[in-house]
Parts: C-alpha cells; structure tokens; sequence
C-alpha cells in the first residue's frame, strides 16, 4: 500500500519542486516590486528559447549559451521592464501594472516566434541529463532533471528567504514595494533597489525556462504559461507573502496531481475533466478561502497623492465647437461606412468588417466592466464563449432558432458572470483579476474542451438551419445589418446607462468604493449588476462572432483570448465605446493586413496593440485617447477666443477633483 | 556648510505642477540654520506641495532651490535626503508592513554605519518607551500617535541638517500632539533646521521663528511670527468673503434657470475675482 502511495507521490515531487521554482519567482517579484508579474513564462520561454538555438543552431558550449541566455540576457530583459515600463507606473495602480504584464506575457512571445522562426526540439539538459537515471526510490528511476528541479529549489529558496529576510537591500526592497517615494526620503535609491529586484527574478526566471525545458519535447510558449499557472496556484496558497509557504504548496500540487492521476479510474469524470482543472481549483479555492487574498494591493502607498490626477476624456476636455465637428464627422464616417458595406466593399473585406463588428459587441463589454465599472476582468472571451456554445446546444438539441438561443446565451453567460461577481465579491484588483482568470481556465479544461458540450476541438459547426435568417449568404449583407443593429444598441444602452444615475453610481464606486459606500450606494448590488450587464453583452458578441464564423470554436474563447482582449482594449480606449470599437476593427484590420506579409509575421498582430498597451503606463487613458486630446488641444490653438472655455474646463475639473493637496 | 547669510535652504521663484494641474506659483522664502520657520495657510493653499517640492517628491518646474550651498532643484528625493534632508510626511508616514525594529534599521541603516545599528536603535527606544515595547510589531498595527512617534524617532536618534513636518498634529489626540512637540523641541535642540507645515496655527508660531503663508500656491507673507496671525485672519475674512459670493451666484443662477454648465463657469469667474479683490 505506501510502495503503491509513494510510487504515485515521488515522481510528484520533482514536478512541484518545479513549479515552487516559478512560484516563489513570482512572489519575490509581487513582494519586492509590488509587481504581480504576468510575463514572467514568456521571461522562462525567451531564456530557453535563446539557449536552445545558441546551443543547437550557433553550436556554442552550454556553459556559454547559460551565461547569455540566463545570466546576461534575462536580467537585462528584468531591467529593461523596470526602467521601461513599470517604473513609470504609480505603485497604486493595479489596473496598469497587470495590463503592462499580460502585454508583455502575449507580445514578447510573438515578438520572439519573429526573431527565431525555426521549432526546436529536444531541448538540452543543464546539469543532469534528463535521459540518465541517477536515483532510485521504491523502485522509482529519478532522473537529472528531476534531481536538478530539487536541488535547484532547495538553493534558490534558502537564498532568497535570506535575501528578503536578513539582508540591507531586502529589508529596502520591502520598503519600496510599499512606497517608493516613502523609502527615497529615508535616502534609498528606491529605482537601483527595485532594478536589482527585477534583474534578480528575471534570472530566476531565464534560469527556470532553461532548467525545465527538457522536460518538454518543443519549446513552445504554452509549456511555460500552463507551468505557470500551477505556479500561480502555489503562490496563491502562499498568500503572495510567504516564500516556504508558497514552495511547500507547490510541492503538494504537484504530489497530490499525481496521486490523484495514479488513483482515480482513467474513465471517470474526475479523471478526464476535474483533475486538468485541479490548479485552477486550488487557485480559486485559495483565493476564496485565504483572507490575506483579499486585501492584496490595499497597502496604499501614503504618499500615493503626489501622482496627477488622471486627465479627462478627450471628449469631456473639447470644445464645444469642436464636440459639433466631431460627432459630424463621426455621424459621417458612420454614413459612409454602411453605404460603402453595403454597395461597393469587396467580399472580402466585408466579412473582415464584419468580424470587426462582432470583436466590437465583445470588447464593449469591456468597457462595461474595466471603463466603467473599474473592475478588471480576465474572463470576457469565456463568458462570450458560454453565450455562443449554449445558442448553438440550444439550436442543435432542442431547434432553437440560433438568435433567440443567442439572447438565452446572453442571459446564461449573464448568469455566469454574476456567480463569477457573487464568488469575489471580496477580492479586488489582483485578486479578481486572478479569480476570473481561474473560471477563464476552468471553462477551458471542464467545459469548453468537452466533447458534449463544445464539441471538441473542431467546435460545432453553425448549421445554416439555426438561423432562420439568411445570415450568412456571401452574396447578402444581412448579416453586417444585423451585427452593425446590434452593436448599435449595446452602444446606445452603454451610453445611456453612463449619462444616468448608474453611470454616475459606477463612477463613484471606480473613484471610491469606501466612499461610494459611504453615501449609501449598496456595492454588492452594483457590482453585480455590472458583472450581469458585461456578461450579457459578452454572450451576444460571442453568438455574432461564431455566427460570421460559422462554426462556434472552443480555440477563439481560449483564457488566452480573454487576456489578449484586454490588452487590445487597453490600448485603444477602455473608458470610452469608441476605443471598444476602434478595437474591434484594429484587431480584424491589421489580422487581414499581416495575412499579405510572410507568414513568421502572423502573430504580430498581438504584438502591435501589446506594445500599444505598454503606453498604458504612461497614459492610463489609452494611447489613442491620449493621442485624440492632443489634437485637440492642437486643433483648439487655431481657436483663441475658445481658449477661455478650456481653461475654464481645466480649472473647474481641477477642483472638481481635489487637485490641492493639503 | 550653511550660505554666508545663514540659510540652510533657499526657495527661489519656484513654481510646481500636478500633471497638468499647478499647484505652485513664484514661491520663494528662506529657512536659516538651525532655525524654526511655520508654513502655514488653509486648506488648499500647497503647503504639502511645497514640503514635497523641497524634499524632491514633487519636481519644480520653474526657479532654484538651494540646500546648504548645493542646487537641488532637480535632484531625485534620495539624493535631497542623503544631503541631510528628512521628512516626516502628512498621514502615515511609515512602512505599515515593516515591523517598528525594520522601519527604524531602514532609516538607520541609511543615515549610520551597520555597527552603530544597535546603538541607534536603544536610543530610539530609549527616547519612545513605546515603540521599544512594541518593537516587532508591524508599524501598520500601530495607532496614529505612535506612528508619528516612530517617524520622529527615526530623525531623533541622528538628527538631520533639515527637518520638514508636514502636518504632524493632523488627527492627533491633545496629549499626543505635545508628545510630537516636546520631540520637535528635542530634534531643534541638537541643531536641525525645521520647516513645520501645520494648520495649527497657534501651536506651531509659538516654537517658530519666522513664518511664511501660503495662499492659492504663492507666498503671500514672509516674516516674524508675531505679524502673521494677522496675515491668517485676512485671508480667512476674505475667504468668507468670497464663500458667500459663490452661494450667492449658485442660488441666482438656479433661480434663473441657467445651464449648470455656466453657473459652473461664471463661479469660478466670479469666486476667482472675489479672491482677487
């Protein structure tokens, strides 16, 4: 019985010790940065990506691809995010810092896939070689790999526990991540502290990636993002704080996924569709459980009053000679755009609209939920997914007219979102972030992967029959006035909703929720309600988006999607409806575009609105918002004589908004 | 060294912005050596911003200042304090997720050498009783009281060229607030220049020397301390003043039915020029 016991749990072990390598990377990022690091696996995969090719297409010693590729490079690259990005970020800003990190997570991937086209495989051990056994227990071969995961972890957490712990900069890193400024005044180069922080993990990181990658045949990005999310989980149980702590519980994830692989029949439920969803699980179950979970990111930083207050829209900021011109000009463009769609755009290019229109829908409800409601969700592509797959079981099981299965779909993934709101109704910015990106992983490996339920991995194909409407006849253009009807509405209700008393309500709760809550708004209802709305309208650009498909693909609401759907909005304008829209016909737009360039640039597309989405940092309004009200300001310098208005704008904002500090 | 006239900081013709937001105009005085000077005015005035100008928090974006002899206008706060320049800042100024022992080897560690670190700290202690009985506790679990005991502790063990107090009486209780005082007295004592920013205007001209008002982000007085309680309640006059216009204008408008937009504008017109009279 304990040989059948530890012959599951041992080969468990190595598997945690390397998931503990990542975790405790991530928390020593999260801890002395303040940081919660989403690109750190496209940090690992970057170093094992450099390794492997300098090994295998440059022929150079391993000792000297390591000291390039981990030793050189990956502190650089930790450097190079620091002075780049993160450092111009305000510590508070929890949105910003976790946009920049899946920025760098989805671009730098691409980014690499360019620089290094070719696929590597097989590749090569550090230490001890992965094909060699070393040790045995209970019968149990243990390979060098599996020794280097050990040993490694067992180092690297007794060094960084007495980094943090007993050290002068440790002590300074901890300062730093809860006020940078704070720390400055008692002396400290609080940039150098933090630098070194970010240099020290990316070596972890580059380390990790390199020491781990003989365990996968290919260096592909995905190996490291699902070795991270086992890390998140752990790091998760360790509250984000406590580094044995976090290593501990990613040494048990790892034991008790194989314990629960060598007993659970291969045919049951619980094999095939709970235990791939057993990190999420333990993640989502830590983040409901552990109360330090709840406050994570509340260490205000006292100091935090010396950032500018953010700048108005660009819209609130115009003239209002020029708010007539632009809403012609909008009015216009609008005009033209359906008259060209339905007259003279070629096939084509109208069905590449036509996406646009679908990818506007979902990204609106992100502007629902991150806009307005200030509440940062990783799930949107999920909860667009669950309104697409149940109009078409809807259709297929009962002949349900997909568009009325489409609403239905809408109310579910509604339903979801508010199970989702009622769940982590506690946690707030990273926490939620990271709760909905555990449901976002949980519907990928439970229900979307399911063969009943989403067909399985060639999805279900969206029979003409459903529709009822002649929606996707390629000679017709009843599809684009449907999608475009709709899109119209969900504009028209955003708007609408953010001129009312709930606009203003959300407003207050994205500026205050303590003092939201302190001129009676009930919260929980608001924010629920929110979750609702967004999940809604999620659900409906799901149902357009597999219409103009034609098929209803579990791979198009992947967790990854909803990641990069962010970004795009992010960086497009996630408090205003156009910025969702612009999106949507960015992303469908500079797709088709790359189609006409070689095929190693096909994924630059998340590059480009990844390194949009880097200006975050700088301009948390969006770049191209930040790029409208410049023109603006430029186009109102040929206005002298409104220029008395603008000033006038500027000043009532500024005491609107407590500009004055003392 | 300190300039030939005395002065351990000069602030000349300063100006300071949030963003696009200004906050500060044409501010200039002086802090002697190892003397007191009051910052004083009501709310909004920048009082804060201009503690945050001089430590290097907030860049000017216009004019000089100086720091013993050396032109800081532009350097980064680190710099500013390893001059000889600390802060105690409005609010809680200490590491909430720092033990009392951590927040003060921070500092300590910054300011002395490792080998005068346990010297230093019984003298902290030595000083506060309280923060010695609470030595592993985290600084956040403290109350308000003893969070600013522990941020004067850290400038009274080796004391600084400079002192800048922003608002230290802020949400104190009484017995509190001569606690911080009878601590300023002791950090005056061993020869540090003070720069007080307070609301309080009674408490801080008593130890002052000189004072220095601040109204809408200029300087609108410079000089003894006898002279500017009068300058304080010229202000606050005018402000009721100008208050009482506003809420004129806002009951006019509404009564009249006017775009909210305008009653907006013409307040701020008009509270402006109310001001200005």
């Amino acid at each position: 019985m304990f040989e059948t016991f530890f012959g599951f749990a041992i080969p468990g072990i190595p598997f945690g010790c390397t998931y503990a390598v990542i975790a405790v990377g991530l928390v020593l990022t999260y801890q002395a940065t303040g940081v919660f690091n989403f690109a750190f696996p496209a940090q690992a995969y970057a170093a094992s990506l450099v390794f492997t090719a300098l090994i295998q297409s440059a022929h150079l010693p391993s000792w000297l691809a390591f000291i390039i590729a981990a030793v050189i490079m990956s502190p650089l690259l930790g450097l190079a995010f620091d002075r780049l990005l993160f450092s111009k970020i305000p510590n508070t800003n929890t949105t910003a810092k976790l946009v920049t990190g899946i920025s760098l997570l989805v671009g730098l991937p691409s980014l690499l896939l360019v620089a290094f086209p070719s696929n590597y495989y097989n590749p090569p051990s550090l230490i001890w070689d992965i094909n060699t056994v070393y040790l045995t227990f209970w019968e149990i071969p243990i390979n060098g790999a599996q020794i280097s995961s050990v040993v490694v972890t067992v180092l690297m957490l007794g060094a960084l526990v007495g980094l943090l712990r007993f050290t002068n900069i440790g002590l300074q890193m901890r300062g730093a991540v809860e006020s940078r400024r704070l720390v400055q005044l008692d002396g400290v180069n609080a940039g150098g502290v933090v630098a070194v922080a970010w240099m020290v993990s990316s070596f972890l990181a580059g380390m990790s990636g390199i020491l781990f990658s003989p365990n996968f045949g290919e260096i592909q990005s995905q190996n490291y993002a699902l070795l991270f999310v086992f890390a998140l989980a752990a790091a998760a149980c360790g509250s984000f704080r406590s580094l044995p702590k976090t290593a501990i519980a990613a040494v048990l994830i790892g034991i008790g996924q194989f314990l629960f692989q060598g007993y659970l029949p291969t045919t049951g439920f619980l094999f095939t569709t709970v235990l791939p969803s057993f990190p999420f699980l333990v993640l989502a179950g830590a983040l409901l459980l552990m109360p330090g979970l709840r406050n994570l990111d509340s260490s205000a930083d006292p100091l935090s009053s010396v950032d500018p207050p953010l700048p108005p829209t660009a819209a609130a900021s115009r003239l209002p000679q020029m708010d007539r011109m632009i809403k012609i000009a909008w009015y216009t463009v609008l005009g033209v755009f359906v008259v060209s769609m339905l007259t003279w755009i070629p096939k084509d290019w109208e069905s590449v609209l036509n996406q646009g229109l679908a990818f506007s829908a979902l990204f609106l409800s992100i502007t629902l939920i991150t806009g307005m409601g200030g509440q940062l969700s990783l799930a949107q592509a999920t909860l667009a997914g669950v309104g697409a797959f149940t109009a078409a079981q809807l259709a297929l099981h009962l002949g349900l007219n997909f568009l009325i299965g489409g609403l239905i779909g809408a109310v579910v993934a509604a339903m979801v979102a508010v199970v989702l709101a009622v769940l982590s109704l506690r946690l707030r910015g990273l926490g939620l972030a990271l709760m909905t990106l555990a449901a976002a992983l949980l519907f990928d490996t439970a229900i979307f992967s399911n063969q009943t339920l989403a067909g399985g991995s060639g999805g279900l194909n969206i029979q003409a029959k459903w529709l009822g409407l002649d929606l996707n006849n390629p000679n017709g253009h009843l599809y684009f006035i449907v999608a475009f009807l709709v899109v119209l509405l969900i504009t028209g209700m955003i708007l609408f909703i953010r001129k009312g008393t709930t606009g203003r309500v959300l407003g207050a709760l994205k500026g205050s929720e303590t003092g939201a809550a302190g001129i009676g708004i009930n919260l929980t209802k608001e924010r629920i309600m929110i979750f609702a709305l967004s999940g809604a309208v999620a659900g409906i650009g799901g149902v357009l988006l597999v219409i103009q498909e034609n098929v209803a693909n579990p791979q198009s609401f992947n967790y990854a999607f909803g990641l990069i759907f962010i970004v795009i909005v992010v960086t497009t304008g996630v408090s205003t409806v156009e910025g969702a829209i612009q999106g949507g016909f960015g992303f469908v737009v500079i797709q088709k575009l790359l189609g006409y360039a070689p095929a190693r640039f096909a994924d630059l597309t998340f590059v480009f609105f990844a390194f949009g989405a880097l200006t975050y940092a700088a301009h948390p309004e969006g770049i191209l918002e930040f790029q409208k009200r410049r023109s603006y300001q430029r186009i109102e310098r040929f206005f002298p004589s409104a220029m008395k208005k603008s000033e006038e704008n500027e000043l009532a904002i500024g005491i609107a908004g407590g500009v004055s500090d003392d | 060294m300190s300039d030939p006239m005395g002065n351990i900081m000069e602030v000349e013709h300063v100006d300071a912005a949030y963003g696009p937001y200004r906050a500060l105009f044409d501010v200039s005085f002086t802090i002697p050596a190892g003397g007191v000077v009051a910052l004083i005015g009501s709310n909004g005035a920048g009082k804060s911003t201009v503690a945050r100008t001089i430590t290097g928090l907030v860049q000017a974006t216009a004019g000089t200042i100086r720091f013993d002899g050396v032109d800081v206008t532009q350097k980064p706060a680190w710099q500013i304090a390893r001059l000889g320049v600390a802060s105690v800042v409005e609010g809680r100024g200490v590491f909430s997720q720092l033990t009392v022992e951590e927040n003060l080897t921070l500092t300590f560690r910054q300011r002395g050498t490792r080998k005068e670190l346990s010297r230093n700290l019984e003298k902290a202690y030595e000083s506060f009783p309280a923060l010695g009985e609470r030595r592993t506790q985290m600084a956040g679990t403290l109350s308000g009281g003893q969070q600013r005991l522990l941020s004067l502790a850290k400038v009274l063990v080796i004391p600084p060229k400079l002192l800048v107090a922003d608002e230290l009486s802020l949400g104190l209780a009484p017995v509190v607030i001569d606690m911080v005082y009878q601590g300023l007295e002791k950090i005056r004592a061993a020869g540090t220049a003070l720069l007080i920013v307070e609301q309080q205007v009674d408490r801080v001209l008593k130890i002052s020397d000189k004072a220095v008002v601040l109204d809408r982000g200029s300087v609108t007085f410079e000089g003894p301390t006898n002279e500017a309680g009068n300058v304080i309640e010229s202000l606050l006059a005018r402000r009721e003043r100008a208050g009482s216009t506003a809420a004129k204008l806002v009951d006019e408008a509404v009564n009249d039915g006017v775009d909210p937009e305008h009653v907006v504008s013409k307040l701020v017109d008009e509270a402006t020029k109310g001001l200005d009279a």
